[in-house]
């Protein structure tokens, strides 16, 4: 029997790879944004003590308006540029993806009634937001892994909408992988308030320059954090609309309703590694781990 | 879809020149990998087969607004007259665009609802009749009727006017109009020509310096 055995917020800023030079990404950077790089390492640290099989990523920077979409193809290898900061981010990946658990993933959303589709184009570019949290948690790339796409229901209905239909998948998602065989890693890309800076410094990773975009979005970002520390998941979920709309947060994308859905949507305290602002965006590393002797306070 | 394009890089540069000096932040991208976006890569196929016009994409910023959009074509205009080049101004856009959210046989395609059918009809007569600039008035009322709200307006036809130069003083064609998975698409042309028609007042704001926000809110008017 399959086993969510963590869930985590991984944001995917392209700064996160560029200010950490790996060998992969052809930009050049003296660092920078170390409170989330640190957050990450510390995180990626954890993960390696655990066994798992695959990392399940959902990903805003995969856009579809015409269902779900889940890759089907076992590898993929080409360059990735940013097309936002293609100045920080040029990377150079070679990605495995266990097929078996995509398309049984796909199948029980089909089965769900929600609109699916396999991706199946050897020539299919993979979004940066998958390449970031994947890289930033197992730099390794070790393991394979199963990106989902957003289907935008945000922008064709509404948040609340998006929720509803998150948590249908995360459902779907969930049974699948406890009928498989697989023990797997959640992953949900994306920051909290999502309002960038529209200028860039000449120095990108000059760290002088970095904060978050207003107080208001500080104080939603507490918010939810504060929640995340109390375990009270169903609230956080029940306030997404609100908080989606007013920090124009990237949890537009359902990522974290439906990972909070496949994880059975937990009521005990999450594991925060780090927050800190990028251009502006509030993003927060947090992980949830569903057994007890293994959970942390980190911070 | 495999594609290799001739950029008029002379032409960016002074472009991105130009953006500066009227008060916009701008960028030129140069390198290997970049990903052409799918728009331009449909348009650039069909509209210019062999590379025959060297070309020139523009990206659209997530956060402008009328102001800056406008003041993006004047950016252009400013560089064709300064070089001294004709050109020809290509939008990548549909009409309205909400489109079908399950699969659909191609031979099912149709528009959306019958409002969407209704207002892309009324842009079409506009357009037909050369009355650029009244629908370049008219942009924020198409947003809110027919555009799903993915961003923030509905900006291609600000930056089209601006950059024809702000009048209805063209003769414009319908060459076709076809459903998209339920969006609306035309191929639509518009030629320069002597006098215009049009009825509407030109009511909003014609910027030539983005100065930023107003923040209007800040000044403590209440």
């Amino acid at each position: 029997m399959g086993e969510i055995v963590a869930g985590c917020i991984a944001p995917h800023p392209p700064h996160m790879v560029y200010a950490d030079n790996p060998e992969q990404n052809e930009p050049h950077s003296e660092g920078g944004w170390e409170t989330l790089r640190w957050g990450y390492a510390k995180l990626a640290k954890k993960l390696q003590t655990l066994d798992y099989d695959a990392i399940v990523i959902f990903t805003p920077h995969w856009q579809t308006y015409v269902g779900t979409h889940f890759l089907g193809l076992p590898k993929f290898k080409s360059k990735s540029v940013d097309p936002i900061f293609p100045n920080l981010f040029r990377f150079n990946y070679d990605i495995d993806v266990d097929v078996e658990l995509s398309r049984a993933m796909h199948d029980a959303a089909k089965d769900a009634g929600i609109v699916t589709m396999m991706m199946e184009n050897q020539d299919f570019r993979i979004d940066y937001g998958t390449i970031v949290s994947a890289h930033m948690l197992n730099s390794e790339w070790d393991k394979p892994v199963v990106p989902i796409s957003s289907n935008r229901n945000r922008h064709y209905y509404s948040v609340e909408v998006m929720n509803e239909q998150a948590r249908a998948l995360g459902r779907a998602c969930r049974e699948a992988i406890l009928a498989s065989d697989k023990r797997v890693v959640l992953v949900s890309s994306h920051s909290l308030s999502h309002r960038h800076f529209t200028v860039e410094s000449p120095l990108p990773e000059d760290m002088s320059k970095q904060h978050i975009y207003n107080h208001s979005n500080y104080v939603w970002d507490m918010k939810l954090i504060d929640l995340m520390r109390q375990g009270k998941m169903n609230e956080v979920i029940d306030l997404m609309p609100e908080f989606t709309e007013q920090t124009i947060a990237e949890t537009d994308s359902g990522s974290f309703t439906w990972m909070m859905e496949a994880m059975g949507m937990p009521d005990y305290p999450a594991e925060i590694y780090g927050y800190q602002s990028v251009i502006g965006t509030g993003n927060v590393i947090a992980a949830w781990d569903p057994n007890p002797d293994t959970r942390e306070v980190v911070l | 879809m495999p594609y290799k394009f001739k950029m008029d890089t002379e032409f960016a540069q002074s472009y991105h020149e130009n953006c500066g000096k009227r008060g916009l932040h701008s960028r030129t991208i140069a390198y290997d990998g970049f990903p052409i976006d799918t728009g331009s890569v449909v348009a650039l196929s069909l509209l210019n087969p062999g590379n025959r016009i060297p070309a020139c994409i523009v990206s659209s910023n997530v956060y402008a607004n009328r102001a800056e959009s406008i003041v993006f074509g004047k950016a252009a205009r400013d560089t064709l007259e300064a070089q001294g080049k004709k050109a020809v101004i290509v939008v990548v856009a549909s009409l309205s665009n909400r489109m079908f959210t399950k699969h659909l046989e191609p031979g099912e395609d149709r528009i959306h609802s019958a409002k969407d059918e209704e207002w892309n009809q009324k842009i079409m007569q506009f357009f037909s009749e050369g009355r650029l600039e009244d629908l370049s008035q008219l942009s924020r009322e198409i947003h809110g009727q027919i555009r799903v709200q993915k961003v923030v307006a509905y900006k291609p036809v600000w930056w089209m006017a601006a950059t024809m130069g702000q009048s209805n003083n063209y003769s414009g064609e319908v060459l076709a109009y076809a459903a998209l998975h339920g969006a609306g698409g035309a191929v639509i042309q518009l030629t320069p020509r002597i006098g215009s028609v049009g009825d509407k007042e030109f009511d909003e704001d014609d910027v030539d310096i983005f100065t930023g926000d107003r923040n209007v809110l800040d000044k403590g008017m209440i």
